[in-house]
């Protein structure tokens, strides 16, 4: 089996850019070791393959290891090794999903030396640079020494912990760059723009940071962006009567969303001169999961920590929410208040079925539209049956092509303005909104709805 | 005050000639000789040259024998009435006993298409014509066809319905151009919403927009016959004035005609009230952009004005039903067919009930399935 590993990465590594390595499976490479250099024993081989596919399989990153005589004839970055490794994934087209999610120790047993790369948006996530250089530091004099064995356990080890780190915090450890620097990096990547725009200067860098960490991480673990975009005056970046049309602008525009088709996602809009909110969702999996009464729910979350200024606080409850939303969706039970709820019908809801109406109310609704049809049909009929009249323009008589205007002006005058207060009645009554807002549920050119207002 | 009638004479057999609308020619029913207009008016001139010579030869005659009888084409009656005139005809050489205004009309004795020429000289004389294009099988054949499609027309109406009377018309109409100068403002908002906290906030922009502009108009018709129902005749436009020929009498023969009791002056003010909205219709088509215009005040002055005397071409169609009168009046021109048909109730009350049901049968569906 070991062989056949060798002789199949070799191969591909000469067939360039032709081989693909995973054609037995949709998701992950068939093995996770090559021992190109012949240094592995068979029994060593098997416990470190399969211990890597498992880990691969169970947190969704690939996990590599590479041996080779030389990494200079495999990589076109002869002088820098880490380069070489990462290289090494995507020239192979290595690592799990179509994201090439990966991490790959790179051995090269001539010189005894040893790298780590990644890729992918969540391989280089896991896997940044901070962490990446313990890793360096724990395995070399392993390698150093010919102990592969020891380094390869060393690196599955370490992989390992990174990966719980991640599971159990939410973030990745000692990540230090923007999620989005990390998906740059490579090809395939299902979200391409950053997840938080802070242009009204709220954040800190380090808060921004850690909210833009944790908001990539929801969206890639549930395939569905989660954004945050703050401005001054929503009005500069998309002139509009509200608010929530400059949201939904920007998100339909700005190439947000997960993935190239559905381009699911959430985003949440603050601008700050006015204290105007809006939310906008895509329909699809965006209405399945969060439904009216998910969307005021989590503005309750969002809304008290923004009405004392506390803007972090703010958004580590919506991104908190999110996640707690979407993660009801993956289980099948979006949070919703009533039968009926505005959950998009593609999607499986169980409780939606409208309230059927009584014979009376069938009569009641239809008659009187029956009858207005009608009368208006036979008076149109009607005076077909009169042709006779006197006119009263001569429009077939001007000479259109000697029409002249002399004077065509437009004087403003003045302006006038009135207020007039939003019942609270219908917010309440379609969701119990505390903030007084409006909901969209569509609007032209856009594949989504959602709700604004005031904090 | 008219003294003559002329029946325009084959110069072949000396029969009666019409004018055929199909052939756009004076056609003879008898020998079957057929003229234009100008060869037609040639002859005439030429017979008129001769007749004149004639009467001078007679009136030296006379002088020296007075009991010489009169000629056949002089005015015969006296007035007959307040309204009516009696002419002789030149073909049969009965009594024509017609309205004052009567330009062209037929015999009702030998049935000969006469000329009333008075009625067609110095100032009565037409400035253009629109000769006939469509016949009388024509007309009938339009009327069947406006029957049709007619949900709420009496079965009985169609099915024992005779045309009681049939002629084609020459109609007076006044033709008036200018240019109209229109002097137009409006109030005009536009206005933009937003919300504030629990307030829905609206700015409403006002505006002051002046029009100013000349809208030239050309040949406005409007009917100088207080005989022709005025509705009828603005509902069959327009005519195709490409069309227009200088008048001749020699379109007449064939059909009847008025000369205009309603004169121009009397006329105008029917088309300058229709120059005038749809002037006001053209400045308001250039103050878009906004969500309400009202015009604030309008002022109209017709400049260059002129008024031209024309025949235009109508089949009247006369039908009587249940004791009552059914007009219809079909352009002579283009085919356009008008007129009022009677209303069956129960026809319409059982479209109503039968519309209704199955409007009400869908919606009840629709909202079972819902």
């Amino acid at each position: 089996m070991k062989k056949l590993a060798c002789l199949f990465f070799t191969l591909a590594l000469f067939l360039i850019p032709f081989s693909v390595l995973n054609a037995e499976s949709d998701t992950m490479t068939q093995y996770c070791v090559y021992d190109v250099s012949d240094v592995m024993d068979g029994l060593s081989w098997d416990h470190f393959d399969d211990a890597a596919m498992e880990m691969s399989k169970e947190y969704r990153c690939g996990v590599y290891v590479v041996l080779v005589p030389g990494f200079e004839d495999y990589t076109h970055f002869d002088d820098d090794m880490v380069k070489a490794a990462s290289d090494i994934i995507v020239r192979n087209t290595l690592g799990y999903g179509d994201g090439r999610d990966a991490v790959l120790l790179l051995i090269d047993t001539v010189t005894g030396k040893c790298s780590v790369g990644s890729s992918g948006s969540r391989g280089t996530y896991i896997f940044n640079d901070a962490a990446l250089a313990e890793f360096d530091s724990s395995i070399a004099a392993s390698v150093a020494f010919g102990d592969y064995d020891s380094a390869i356990s060393t690196f599955l080890g370490e992989c390992g912990k990174l990966f719980a780190y991640e599971k159990e915090n939410g973030t990745a450890y000692l990540y230090t760059g923007t999620a989005s620097d990390a998906g740059s990096q490579k090809s395939g990547d299902e979200m391409v723009t950053d997840c938080v725009y802070d242009f009204a200067g709220l954040l800190t860098d380090a808060e921004r940071e850690k909210l833009e960490n944790k908001a990539r991480y929801l969206s890639e673990l549930y395939k569905f962006g989660v954004y945050i975009y703050v401005v001054n005056d929503y009005q500069e970046v998309y002139p509009s009567s509200d608010v929530y049309f400059a949201c939904e602008h920007v998100y339909e525009t700005d190439g947000f969303g997960y993935g190239s088709e559905n381009r699911d996602g959430i985003m949440l809009f603050l601008s700050m001169d006015e204290r105007d909110f809006a939310t906008y969702r895509t329909i699809g999996k965006g209405f399945y999961a969060f439904t009216d009464y998910g969307l005021y729910e989590l503005e309750e979350y969002f809304l008290g920590p923004f009405r004392n200024n506390d803007w972090y606080g703010g958004f580590q409850n919506y991104l908190s929410y999110c996640d707690y939303l979407l993660d009801l969706a993956e289980k099948g039970t979006p949070l919703d208040y009533e039968p009926g709820g505005n959950s998009d019908p593609t999607y499986p809801s169980g409780n939606n079925e409208p309230e059927k109406m009584s014979l009376e109310e069938k009569c009641i609704v239809a008659a009187p539209g029956s009858l207005i049809i009608s009368l208006i049909t036979c008076l149109i009929l009607r005076g077909k049956m009169k042709t006779a009249g006197i006119k009263t323009e001569a429009n077939d008589y001007i000479v259109r092509n000697r029409i002249r205007m002399h004077d065509t002006r437009d004087i403003f005058t003045h302006s006038t303005t009135s207020r007039t207060r939003i019942h609270t009645e219908s917010s309440s009554s379609s969701g119990g909104s505390s903030s007084g807002g409006h909901s969209f549920s569509s609007y032209s050119g856009s594949h989504g709805g959602g709700h604004s207002g005031k904090f | 005050m008219p003294t003559q009638v002329t029946n325009y004479q084959c110069p072949s057999c000396g029969g009666p000639l019409r004018f055929s609308s199909e052939k756009q020619l004076l056609v003879c029913d008898y020998c079957g000789s057929e003229f234009t207009t100008k060869q037609v008016e040639d002859f005439y001139a030429a017979k008129d040259a001769a007749a004149s010579q004639a009467l001078d030869d007679l009136e030296h005659k006379l002088e020296e024998s007075p009991e010489e009888i009169r000629t056949e084409w002089e005015y015969t009656g006296s007035e007959w009435s307040e309204n009516m005139r009696a002419y002789s005809c030149p073909s049969c050489g009965a009594q024509i006993i017609c309205d004052e205004n009567t330009a062209a009309t037929s015999c009702p004795y030998c049935g000969n298409p006469s000329i009333v020429a008075g009625n067609f000289s110095g100032g009565l004389k037409p400035d253009y014509c629109i000769p006939f294009k469509l016949d009388k099988d024509a007309a009938v054949s339009a009327l069947r066809n406006y029957y049709k499609g007619k949900a709420f027309l009496p079965r009985a109406f169609t099915e024992n319905n005779h045309i009681e009377e049939i002629k084609g018309v020459y109609v007076p109409f006044w033709l008036y151009d200018g240019d109209m100068a229109a002097d137009v403002s409006y109030y005009a908002t536009r206005s933009r919403t937003w919300t504030e906290g629990d307030y829905r906030v609206t700015r409403t922009d006002h505006y002051k927009l002046v029009r100013r502009g000349d809208v030239p108009f050309s040949r406005i018709p409007v009917d100088g016959s207080s005989k022709m129902p005025d509705e009828y005749m603005d509902a069959i436009e327009p005519f195709d004035y490409r069309e227009l020929v200088p008048f001749s009498t020699a379109y007449m023969p064939g059909y009847l005609a008025d000369k205009y009791d309603v004169d121009s002056k009397e006329s105008r003010p029917r088309a300058v009230g229709r120059a005038e909205r749809s002037s006001l219709n053209a400045m308001t088509a250039t103050t878009g952009g906004y969500e309400s215009v009202s015009v604030a005040s309008s002022r109209f002055r017709l400049n260059n004005g002129s008024v031209r005397y024309a025949f235009l071409p109508v089949w009247l169609l006369s039908t009587k039903w249940n004791g009552k009168n059914y007009l219809f009046a079909m352009n002579g021109q283009t085919g356009k067919l008008i007129g009022d048909l009677p209303v069956s109730k129960g026809k319409f009350f059982g479209t109503f009930i039968g519309i209704a049901a199955a409007v009400f049968a869908v919606c009840f569906a629709a909202l079972s399935f819902m």
